[in-house]
């Protein structure tokens, strides 16, 4: 095959070459390009995401399986139980599919190659909107047409938080259904653009209706527990997540 | 977070605890993910003795190796999927050479190898329930054409042999298709967000 393909013919073997079906010719071209171009690297991973939610997860592998890789190891202490890891007890529940978290924490991870650290400050947002002029503003939004609205939802469905994000990029969010926090963290919310989180905005330990700006790129919503101050990047697993409407 | 409690760390904080060579580390790490390593290289290889052997290497190789896996560049399990399938794809593409080379001399015809009955009762009835329906919503070709390649180890090129297709179709559906997929399952953990 050809080593100089144009960068189209490169692009469409991305899906092929990120399920490992190309030849081995086309796998080197494909490697060679992919050292110098983060987008289709990004691009190959964010496939290689996709393909890993197809694989079930309920196989028990034998037991057999975890003696041998730990006989595999050298010169390491003896190997530990791995019955003490009770794996049937972090199974999630049915109405918590394993991949949600898992697509949360895909879409927070991706594209975080391109998440320059910034030295960005973490403003605490604009909380607890008390006054009536406020409250009134916030209900405009949710029922602007234009507005896209979120819900963003726990891993394990118990806590449900709405957002607004109006087309001018300012947002809401009812913060105030989360529990208060303690022990110097924090609520954060994050903003994913273009597959990276970027920070919305401290929402504090005790969290209310809160004014926040995001990009009008943003196509989820995340909240994270946090040092105070926040982090220039969200602690996994997110707390909640949720995607905005188109 | 306890510094110790390794079932509340992110992957990134377990690869870190498995380069300063803790075995309980590599040990939650497995627990997470063994089984889908091993799913996978079972899927490909439809042995158990051979994706025994794959998911040994992989661990292994986490283990000696923990500074390949970049947090910065995907998850853990997509990591350690991605060495999996390639590790099996490589022993079924060296199979089929050999199968080749007896052909030539013996003249026998090839069997066909893993991956053509992708519709098992045991994948439906284990499938996590969105991703099967966010494959359903694929277009037949598309669906057809993924399964193929990352369960029955083809290439694009094998693929559209065996469905009398064009390469380039194959090829592009396969693309597609992942993207397709991926919009799917985002819309339905929307729908699933939504509240009553
Ligand atoms: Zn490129």
């Amino acid at each position: 095959m050809n080593p100089r393909l144009g960068h189209h013919e490169i692009e469409e073997l991305l899906g092929a070459y990120a399920l490992d079906a190309v030849d081995a010719d086309e796998a080197l071209t494909l490697e060679n390009h992919l050292r110098g171009c983060p987008r289709c690297r990004a691009e190959v991973a964010a496939h290689r995401e996709t393909a890993a939610l197809l694989v079930e997860d309920r196989l028990e592998p034998p037991p057999e399986l975890w003696d041998r890789v730990t006989a595999g190891m050298e010169e390491v202490p003896p190997p530990i139980d791995l019955a003490q890891f009770a794996r049937a007890e972090r199974r999630p529940s049915r109405a918590t599919p394993w991949w949600l978290a898992a697509a949360a924490a895909v879409a927070v991870v991706l594209g975080a190659g391109s998440f320059v650290v910034q030295q960005q400050r973490h403003d605490q947002l604009q909380a607890a909107l008390h006054s009536q002029e406020v409250a009134v503003e916030v209900l405009a939004a949710f029922n602007d047409p234009g507005a896209r609205l979120a819900t963003l939802r726990s891993g394990d469905g118990q806590v449900h938080v709405r957002a607004v994000l109006l087309r001018d990029g300012t947002g809401y969010v009812l913060a105030d259904r989360l529990p208060d926090l303690s022990g110097g963290r924090v609520y954060q919310l994050w903003a994913m653009v273009d597959g990276a989180p970027r920070s919305a905005g401290v929402l504090g330990a005790e969290p209310a209706m809160a004014r926040f700006h995001a990009s009008n790129a943003t196509t989820a919503l995340a909240i994270s527990i946090e040092p105070v101050g926040g982090a220039e990047q969200p602690t996994l697993p997110v707390l909640l997540t949720g995607l905005l409407e188109a | 977070m306890r510094e110790d409690d390794l079932t509340q760390a992110s992957d990134a904080q377990l690869v870190v605890a498995i380069g300063r060579w803790r075995q309980d580390a590599l040990a939650e790490a497995y627990r997470r993910h063994g089984g889908a390593v091993f799913a996978l290289a079972c899927r490909v290889l439809t042995d158990r003795l051979l994706a025994e052997e794959v998911a040994q290497d992989v661990f292994v190789r986490l283990w000696h190796e923990p500074g390949r896996f970049d947090p910065q560049r995907g998850s853990l399990r997509s990591f350690l999927l991605a060495h999996a399938h390639n590790r099996a794809v490589d022993i079924v593409r060296s199979e089929e050479a050999r199968r080749g080379r007896e052909r030539r001399q013996h003249q026998e015809r090839v069997r066909v190898s893993a991956g053509e009955d992708v519709e098992g009762d045991v994948w439906d009835l284990t499938v996590a329930e969105h991703v099967r329906d966010a494959l359903g919503l694929l277009p037949p070709g598309e669906r057809q054409a993924i399964e193929m390649a990352y369960f029955g180890g083809k290439t694009y090129r094998q693929v559209a042999a065996s469905l009398g297709e064009p390469e380039g179709t194959v090829k592009s559906r396969i693309r597609s298709g992942l993207r397709r997929l991926r919009d799917n399952l985002a819309d339905l953990v929307w729908e699933d967000s939504r509240e009553p």
